[in-house]
């Protein structure tokens, strides 16, 4: 087995040779010259929806989104304007005082849409946290709101998850240390060898049948399942380790999400750098919100994780006690919106 | 310098923006090149984004983030030929080709070719991210800028895409570590 340094010296040296040099083709220079005289260049246009030039950070769905809020406001201040004992307009009821609501309130961001925020003051370049405040979690975890704290990064492995991980100030690129949802779909028979195949999502759709799945994994070992309840939503509890590593489960997969991105074992078997039988502990909690079989993968460990071991970071017990309870403060805001009616 | 030809480009200046072509054409088209694994396809997205950025240079707002803008547009442009040619080849998977690989006998190092076979097993989303972090050598947060995804989204395809590599690569040299001692 390689070492990481070694590898990467090894691709970054494929990607600079490559196919040789690889100069601009002179047909492509020709044709784009050829097509400058009839290609009429976009002019801004002047104000609020002036066309946002291509280098800004903000996607098109979160354009959207902005857009969507804005209207969502004057909606809002609309009814409250011309509805008569709504809200704060002309016609209101004057209250002695405003009450704090605790569901959510249209500016609820999708997490996965979050701005971005400093992490922490020790790492200035590190800006890209969400800011602390109150996320949706749809469409992967339906109804679903989390409050998150500071120094926190949005991250998924793909379609039909969202989660966050902190961002500590020795590292320069993530933690691997934090929580992450899941939508369930097809779940694997044995996420180490992917020719056993996987059981289909519609036979593995209660969190019971689901824990009785992972507890038949080969080379893991799940705690008996613990009656829970997230947001008030029934669910179970597993805690699950593994004794196998890289070198006897190169390519894992525990399941694929319902939007078809492979999830692999991490950080069961990911001995961050190969260290055989690491047994880092992954607690998984899994409930079923409108039909939907959603798990919640969270480190079960204060050690350093897998992640940060591989970026050379030192073995310390203790590195995430502070963000354990964070994080269990993070697992105890969740909540649910009301079905829509 | 750079800045002036922007400006001019963005008034409308072809002589200036095929200057523009000349500094930066060529590490364009070797990105797409990298992205794409297929030099008709690295072509054809090279051309659509020198013209993407002539049309749109006006809205450009700091001439200063120039390359950093062309970065984004042939990213998209790679991305969008991928899709095109997506749905034109209904039977042969993209850019998969299996074939046995030469393994380096003399140690575990993988061999340029398990690294190009490796490297085309990855998707299109995968390659961007590797291709712009370790060889146009952009941050995680450029990449995401680059890509218009968020930060997150870059680390966890990096994360996967780097996983995926070696796991490809140490299969195929158990492979043949097990064929030639059989």
């Amino acid at each position: 087995m390689t070492s990481d340094d070694d590898f990467i010296g090894q691709l970054e040296e494929y990607l600079e040779t490559f196919d040789g040099a690889t100069p601009l083709p002179d047909r492509v220079r020709d044709e784009v010259h050829a097509e400058l005289p009839s290609t009429r260049q976009v002019r801004p246009r002047p104000g609020l929806l002036r066309r946002t030039d291509l280098s800004s950070t903000t996607s098109m769905i979160a354009r959207w989104g902005l857009l969507a809020a804005c209207l969502v406001v004057a909606v809002a201040l609309g009814s409250a304007i011309l509805i008569p004992g709504r809200g704060g307009g002309p016609g209101a009821a004057a209250s002695p005082t405003a009450a704090p609501t605790p569901t959510p309130t249209p500016s609820s961001t999708a997490l996965a849409l979050a701005s971005s925020a400093p992490c922490n003051q020790a790492q200035p370049s590190a800006s890209f946290c969400v800011p602390p405040g109150t996320y949706l979690l749809t469409p992967t975890l339906p109804r679903g709101l989390v409050d998150i704290p500071s120094g926190w990064f949005e991250w998924g492995p793909g379609p039909g998850t969202v989660g966050v991980l902190t961002q500590e100030p020795d590292t320069p690129d993530g933690s691997g240390w934090g929580i992450l949802f899941m939508q369930i779909g097809d779940v694997a028979r044995d996420p180490c060898v992917p020719a056993t195949g996987t059981h289909p999502a519609t036979d593995v759709d209660t969190p019971a049948k689901l824990v009785q799945v992972m507890a038949a994994w080969p080379g893991f070992d799940g705690t008996s399942p613990e009656t829970i309840t997230v947001g008030g939503v029934p669910g179970v509890r597993t805690r699950m380790t593994s004794t196998k590593d890289r070198s006897t489960c190169a390519t894992s997969m525990i399941w694929r999400t319902s939007a078809g991105a492979p999830i692999d074992g991490y950080p069961m078997i990911d001995g961050g750098g190969g260290r055989p039988g690491e047994g880092y502990p992954a607690d998984f909690r899994l409930i079923q919100v409108d039909g939907k079989l959603v798990a919640i993968r969270t480190m079960g460990s204060a050690r350093t994780s897998p992640f940060e071991r591989s970026w050379g970071i030192a073995e310390d017990p203790k590195r995430h006690a502070a963000d354990l309870v964070t994080l269990q403060g993070i697992l105890d805001s969740i909540r649910f919106e009301s079905p829509a009616p | 310098m750079e800045r002036s030809l922007v400006e001019r480009a963005m008034r409308g200046d072809g002589v200036a923006f095929d200057a523009l072509i000349e500094r930066h054409g060529d590490h364009l088209h070797s990105v797409a090149r990298r992205i794409l694994r297929d030099p008709y396809l690295a072509e054809d997205a090279t051309q659509r984004a020198l013209l993407d950025a002539w049309r749109y240079l006006p809205t450009l707002r700091d001439p200063d983030r120039f390359e950093a803008w062309l970065h984004r547009l042939i990213v998209h442009a790679c991305h969008a030929e991928a899709r095109h040619e997506r749905r034109h080849r209904t039977t042969v998977p993209l850019l998969a080709i299996d074939e046995p690989v030469e393994m380096d006998s003399a140690s575990t190092i993988a061999t340029r070719q398990q690294l190009d076979l490796a490297f085309r097993r990855l998707g299109v989303e995968h390659r961007t991210v590797v291709v712009l972090i370790h060889y146009v050598g952009m941050s995680a947060i450029e990449a995401a800028t680059a890509m218009g995804t968020p930060v997150g989204t870059v680390r966890s395809r990096l994360h996967y895409a780097l996983k995926h590599l070696r796991a490809a690569i140490e299969a195929d040299a158990r492979y043949e570590q097990e064929v030639g001692t059989a």
